[in-house]
């Protein structure tokens, strides 16, 4: 009973899809044409491929909160030393050690430095380096995943032996030791953001790569290539767009590993370094005021915590709207 | 079988050469043990020289690299500047100690993922698969650092509401205790509840998401409508035909999640202050030890090396095509 609805939701899944009659949307427009793609020859406005996507993302509850939660936070971390009386580098003689109160939103620690300032300065910190380690590790992820599985053959097999070695050396460790070396410069964010995206793009060059091993043998490719057009062509026309929707999904899902790892990092005393600060360290350096001053350690980990929870529930919403099908048996 | 694990070990040596090759060089161009000498003032140059000479930095780095292979295969890692001992004692006495940990908390949270994955794909959309969904995502989320922190601020608020030790939050054993075997041991088990929970937690919630997947997927295949449908009961039907084999493809995830799990394991013994091999690395690093750094990769490296390897020859004997493939 339940199989055969199961059958009927995957039958009626491309049919859903006004745009999509049974021809691969790459195929259908081939390069060159911008203007006439209003109306299909049903006359019918068409949908495209990304409005279709942001519907369903819109229409997905918990992410569509996830992403509000996550667009406030961001904004108020970045905001922050605009519209907040305290900054994070600041030192009140007075207010030392305080709960918190209307005028210390998160309390003060003991040499009167204000949590909320440091919590969101440690947030800026952690959003930029999740966002560039996504953006970095997704180029070179997709820039390796790409040529693999496009050119195949000895390209395909050192580029994949060369990952699998990133992937047997225990990351972590790796991390630590490279990050050591930036341990004391300061203003370090930048450097421990490359040393994390380092290790950061191989999964997305296996996805990218399988990806582009089952896209070149459909027919829109071969046809694309009949027609005479470049390997580069080929890639980043008619591949690459077909290959964006797992491609974005895993960069979500790059930042908020990327933003664990800079917090683990900081939090060992190998990440961001002294004057400036992060969620991870602000953590570290508090634990032992957990039970005498809860909001030093507690305030920075659960805002990382709520962080992390809504890229990962935006990255999950992205999933469902990118691939509906997946949805009875998704993970 | 024997020719795959053959030609699986033909794969696995090399990779762990060139593993080695990558931490020597990764290791000895990140980092100058000899940083603190030179920043002091009024050591000569002959000294740091002669320094240099002892700890043969003089030498070209792949004369460096053949010298400490060479030793790394007889297992001679050189000695610890810093804890001045052998690497080898070293890391021998600290990776006990963290193996422990790992294996214990990957046991536990193996077996507890496998029931709580296949339970919420048998009663899919149930109360419990939703509530073990959200809880997959908190845990999902949370770092593995602060989870520890948070379960060891717990434990002492419950050790002081109760007025004495239930969890031990501090160190693997109790030290100079003088209890005989059991004392020993319920000791050391006592120190790992805490730590062990924290991995527990974490891997759990990555792991029974897979294997509600996987459990899913292998209900909706053919062979086990086909085996409802010549009449079997619903037990026989998820005992011998489902659940078999979805427990296969949880292995091999749990192995490459290995090194995963030892970086968990590096936080977890930092925060409850465990002397294992987390501490260890740390420590190395901020003395710019060298030749534990290095000891301590290599042996890292093979550990995964092998339990991937493990996964690979599990794989092969309980799925033929494998074998031959």
């Amino acid at each position: 009973m339940a199989d055969d609805g199961d059958i009927d939701a995957l039958r009626s899944a491309p049919l859903e899809r006004p745009d999509a009659p049974g021809v691969p949307e790459p195929f259908a427009a081939p390069a060159g044409e911008g203007e006439g793609e209003e109306l299909t020859e049903f006359g019918v406005a068409a949908r495209s491929q990304t409005r279709l996507v942001l519907r369903r993302f819109v229409r997905h509850r918990v992410a569509m909160a996830a992403l509000v939660i996550l667009v406030v936070m961001a904004a108020m971390s970045f905001l922050a030393p605009h519209f907040y009386k305290y900054k994070y580098d600041f030192q009140s003689r007075t207010d030392v050690s305080q709960a918190p109160s209307l005028t210390h939103w998160f309390g003060t620690d003991e040499i009167g430095k204000d949590t909320f300032a440091l919590v969101m300065r440690g947030a800026t910190k952690s959003l930029q380096v999740g966002l560039l380690v996504a953006l970095v590790a997704t180029f070179v992820g997709v820039l390796v995943g790409a040529l693999a599985g496009y050119y195949r053959g000895w390209l395909d097999g050192i580029l994949m032996r060369v990952t699998d070695l990133f992937l047997t050396i225990p990351s972590l460790a790796v991390l630590l030791v490279v990050a050591n070396r930036y341990r004391e410069s300061s203003g370090n964010w930048f450097s421990i953001m490359l040393v994390i995206a380092a290790f950061a793009w191989m999964y997305q060059a296996r996805l990218t790569r399988s990806e582009f091993l089952s896209l070149r043998e459909r027919d829109f490719v071969q046809s694309a290539r009949a027609l005479g057009a470049s390997d580069a062509r080929i890639i980043l026309r008619h591949m690459l767009p077909n290959a964006l929707g797992s491609i974005i999904v895993n960069a979500t899902l790059t930042v908020a590993i990327a933003i664990l790892t800079e917090s683990t990092l900081s939090f060992l005393g190998l990440g961001i370094s002294a004057p400036d600060t992060s969620l991870g360290k602000l953590v570290a350096d508090f634990q032992d005021a957990a039970r005498t001053r809860w909001w030093l350690f507690y305030m920075p980990g659960l805002w990382l915590i709520l962080l992390l929870l809504c890229v990962n529930f935006v990255g999950d919403g992205l999933r469902d709207a990118f691939d509906p099908r997946q949805e009875r048996t998704r993970a | 079988m024997f020719g795959f694990i053959l030609r699986r070990l033909a794969i696995a040596i090399p990779i762990l050469f060139v593993a080695s090759f990558v931490v020597f060089m990764l290791v000895a161009t990140s980092g100058d043990p000899l940083a603190g000498l030179r920043a002091q003032p009024g050591v000569s140059a002959g000294t740091i020289k002669a320094r240099e000479h002892e700890l043969k930095l003089d030498q070209p780095l792949l004369q460096r690299y053949g010298n400490w292979v060479k030793g790394a295969v007889h297992g001679d890692f050189g000695e610890s500047q810093h804890f001045h001992e052998s690497v080898s004692t070293l890391l021998r006495r600290r990776l006990a100690v963290t193996l422990r940990l790992v294996l214990v908390a990957t046991v536990i949270g193996v077996l507890i993922a496998i029931a709580i994955g296949v339970f919420s794909a048998v009663r899919q959309y149930s109360v419990f698969d939703y509530g073990s969904t959200a809880l997959a995502f908190i845990f999902y989320s949370m770092p593995v650092f602060w989870l520890a922190a948070v379960l060891k601020d717990v434990g002492i608020r419950i050790n002081r509401a109760v007025g004495h030790t239930i969890f031990f939050t501090f160190g693997e054993r109790t030290p100079n205790l003088a209890k005989g075997l059991v004392g020993t041991w319920s000791d050391r088990i006592g120190h790992l509840i805490l730590p062990s929970l924290t991995l527990i937690l974490i891997s759990v919630a990555g792991w029974s998401r897979y294997q509600r997947a996987t459990m899913l997927e292998v209900l909706h295949t053919d062979y086990v409508r086909a085996a409802r449908a010549k009449g079997l009961s619903e037990a026989q039907v998820l005992r011998r035909h489902a659940l078999r084999n979805a427990l296969i493809p949880v292995v091999t995830v749990v192995a490459l999640d290995f090194s995963t799990v030892l970086g968990g394991a590096i936080v977890t013994e930092t925060v409850f202050a465990w002397h294992g091999m987390g501490s260890l690395l740390i420590e190395s690093l901020f003395e710019r030890d060298t030749n534990v750094i290095l000891g301590w990769l290599l042996v890292a490296s093979a550990i995964v090396i092998l339990f991937n390897l493990l996964a690979d020859i599990y794989y092969g004997y309980l799925d033929p095509r494998i074998r031959r493939g």
